[in-house]
């Protein structure tokens, strides 16, 4: 295999491991976010959130101290992650399409 | 928008100057050619190509000071920590840069990472780091003062190294970066 070959591999090989690097932080990040239902002049928190396709609301009652700065850095976190993560595919998908040429370079 | 390379360079450069930790660093590796153009300020230099390895040179004893944790600092970019090898060495990956952290190997040397707990990072040892730690110019980048090996002693490390690199593509291209700044 070429110089420039060997170097786009590598590349592959670093491109694969932020993939999975990513898909794990996805997965370690907690589920759902947080929104406050305005009753009467009072405030009432819900975990939102899906399971098995279907849009779950769950009352929490007066969340924890930090939970709400957790599950906002969260779903900052989740969008961020999914934006490099489909950055790193497309990366994926040139270096492989690159690496199926026949040239030895 | 993804933010570009350099943007990206220029905010983690920004962070480690906020936490007051820019200045025990020095930059090292393609990314000191792109910053050489300050200090150079000739028409006819231009920096090496720039890759999306970005390498920092420490002391392996830093000033005792408060704590900043690295990985934590760069959270919020969508930097991610992992560990490479089976010695643990981290790096700090995105798709734009690699973050990687060096510091001069000791005695007899030792393939393990090297701990700096004031920092929350590990770094790969080197020989010949020192050459590169120990001659530093300064340079004004956007109100940063920002260390980077004197040009001259970053053109003669890439010399003795190039023979001992591992692999063909980092080897030939030392002397071609060399060649650029003594030019």
């Amino acid at each position: 295999m070429g110089v420039i070959k060997g170097v786009l591999k590598e590349e592959l090989q670093n491109s694969l491991g932020m993939k999975a690097g990513y898909e794990k932080a996805l997965r370690e990040l907690p589920k759902g976010s947080l929104s406050i239902l305005k009753r009467n002049g009072k405030g009432y928190y819900y975990l939102k959130y899906r399971e098995k396709g279907r849009v779950i609301n769950k009352y929490i009652g007066i969340p924890q101290a930090g939970m709400v700065e957790k599950y906002r850095t969260a779903v900052k976190m989740r969008k961020k992650y999914r934006h490099l993560l489909s950055v790193v595919k497309k990366q994926i998908r040139f270096l492989r399409g690159t690496l199926r040429g026949k040239e030895s370079i | 928008m993804e933010k570009s390379q350099y943007d990206l360079v220029v905010e983690i450069l920004r962070r480690f100057n906020e936490k007051g930790i820019l200045g025990d660093m020095v930059l090292i590796g393609s990314w000191a050619t792109v910053f050489y153009e300050k200090y150079f300020n000739a028409p006819q230099y231009s920096a090496s190509i720039k890759t999306r390895d970005i390498d920092f040179a420490l002391p392996r004893r830093i000033p005792a000071r408060e704590n900043v944790d690295i990985p934590e600092l760069l959270y919020d970019m969508g930097f991610i920590v992992k560990y490479f090898g089976d010695n643990g060495l981290m790096k700090l990956d995105h798709p734009g840069l690699i973050l990687e952290f060096i510091v001069p190997e000791a005695g007899a040397g030792s393939e393990l990472p090297y701990r700096i707990k004031q920092l929350g990072i590990n770094a790969q040892p080197l020989r010949y780091m020192n050459m590169l730690t120990e001659n530093t110019i300064t340079i004004d980048f956007e109100g940063m003062n920002m260390m980077l090996p004197h040009p001259v002693v970053y053109a003669l490390h890439k010399f003795i190294i190039f023979k001992r690199r591992k692999k063909q593509e980092k080897s030939d291209k030392d002397p071609e970066s060399a060649l650029k700044v003594f030019n």
